[in-house]
């Protein structure tokens, strides 16, 4: 279902940048990866952006963004005779956000990036089986900024910083807390 | 003055469509994550899964192991190199398909169980509706204590005895549901 997820996500993405290629948005694909401070986490993300105004000196992008990480679960079950036993699964944490972002232009090479976006979190719950057993959807809402460095024509790099605003999450009878964190990531990227 | 109105235009639908894709996007991403629960399951080539289960086929690669506390109304399918083990709480309606060079429990110390030889244990999950009774339905002069070698699939059933409607095997009827979770990040609230 993950790869599926990305394929539609891939395609709608290459409609999109050649949708803004027809309408004079230059388009751009982004992969990375990053650590979060709590949890204690590696995440990774992609996202298709398309720049909606550039001149010399700042531009302006919008970008969908899927961002996800996982979480190791112990699983609760009741035997016929009432007697719990535990099995292994996995909590996977995926978010989709529409992101602004403000680009300004500090020589030819460098530049300085901030933005902002929101969209929701996706909390899947999975057995050892890779089996859905529960899952839950909350907002999320993001700031970020960093450094971006051209690599020749049409590649980039950038390394960054994020906050994450999450909201608590909730799996079969179970509540659990979340908080905000900062994270921090390395990103390479493509522009049409 | 009308350039300057065009290219406004032009930027307004230029942004219209960025957002309606990406809508898209957000909209297919949130409404193609839910999973169909099916009751045929695969233990993954390396894995070890501890596992109750019931009313399924499962069938267990070579290099993993399923570890099962109870089991009713199963057909596991045991590669060579594959092992099933445990079966602490018990055994009840349990075939097993395994291929020689599976681990697969000692039936002397169980009850339960029918053991049947099968030269390729994933031929077998796969023609499994077609080809082999279900796992509550002992075929005829079978012994369901002991042994019975089959080499291949088939054994002797009248194929009319089921048929291909996978909700009369209760395969849907997945009911091994957990009560409670605990991640290994995240805490609880009180």
């Amino acid at each position: 279902m993950k790869k599926t997820l990305m394929i539609i996500a891939g395609i709608a993405g290459l409609t999109a940048v050649s949708e803004a290629q027809f309408a004079g948005i230059n388009g751009g694909i982004m992969l990375g990866g990053g650590f979060m401070e709590d949890p204690d986490k590696g995440y990774g993300f992609l996202q298709l952006r398309g720049t909606v105004y550039e001149d010399d000196a700042v531009s302006h992008t919008l970008f969908v963004e899927i961002l996800g990480h996982s979480d190791d679960a112990e699983l609760e079950f009741l035997d016929l005779a009432g007697i719990p036993y535990y099995e292994n699964g996995e909590i996977s944490f995926t978010n989709f956000t529409l992101n602004y972002e403000l680009e300004a232009k500090l020589d030819s090479a460098i530049s300085f990036y901030a933005g902002l976006g929101g969209g929701i979190e996706r909390v899947s719950l999975d057995d050892a089986f890779e089996v859905s057993v529960d899952s839950d959807r909350n907002f999320v809402g993001q700031a970020f900024a960093g450094f971006r460095a051209k690599l020749g024509k049409s590649f980039f790099a950038q390394v960054g910083i994020r906050h994450l605003w999450r909201e608590d999450f909730g799996l079969l009878t179970d509540q659990f807390v979340v908080e905000d964190t900062t994270a921090y990531d390395l990103s390479i990227g493509f522009r049409f | 003055m009308n350039k300057l109105f065009g290219i406004s235009v032009l930027i307004i639908v230029s942004v219209s469509r960025l957002i309606l894709v990406a809508g898209s996007v957000l909209l297919l991403g949130s409404c193609s994550s839910s999973r169909t629960v099916s009751a045929n399951l695969k233990v993954p080539s390396g894995q070890t899964v501890r596992k109750t289960v019931l009313e399924s086929d499962v069938l267990i690669a070579k290099g993993s192991t399923l570890e099962v506390f109870y089991s009713s109304r199963n057909r596991y399918f045991v590669e060579a190199g594959g092992a099933l083990v445990g079966f602490k709480r018990g055994v009840d309606q349990t075939k097993i398909y395994a291929e020689k060079g599976a681990l697969i429990p000692n039936i002397e110390s169980q009850t339960g169980f029918t053991i049947y030889t099968v030269k390729d244990a994933s031929v077998s999950y796969r023609d499994r509706y077609k080809e082999l009774v279900p796992a509550h339905v002992s075929p005829l002069n079978s012994n369901s204590m002991g042994i019975a070698p089959v080499i291949g699939v088939g054994v002797g059933v009248d194929q009319g005895f089921w048929d291909d409607d996978r909700n009369d095997w209760g395969h849907n009827d997945r009911s091994s549901r957990p009560t409670s979770v605990r991640s290994s990040s995240y805490e609880k609230k009180n």
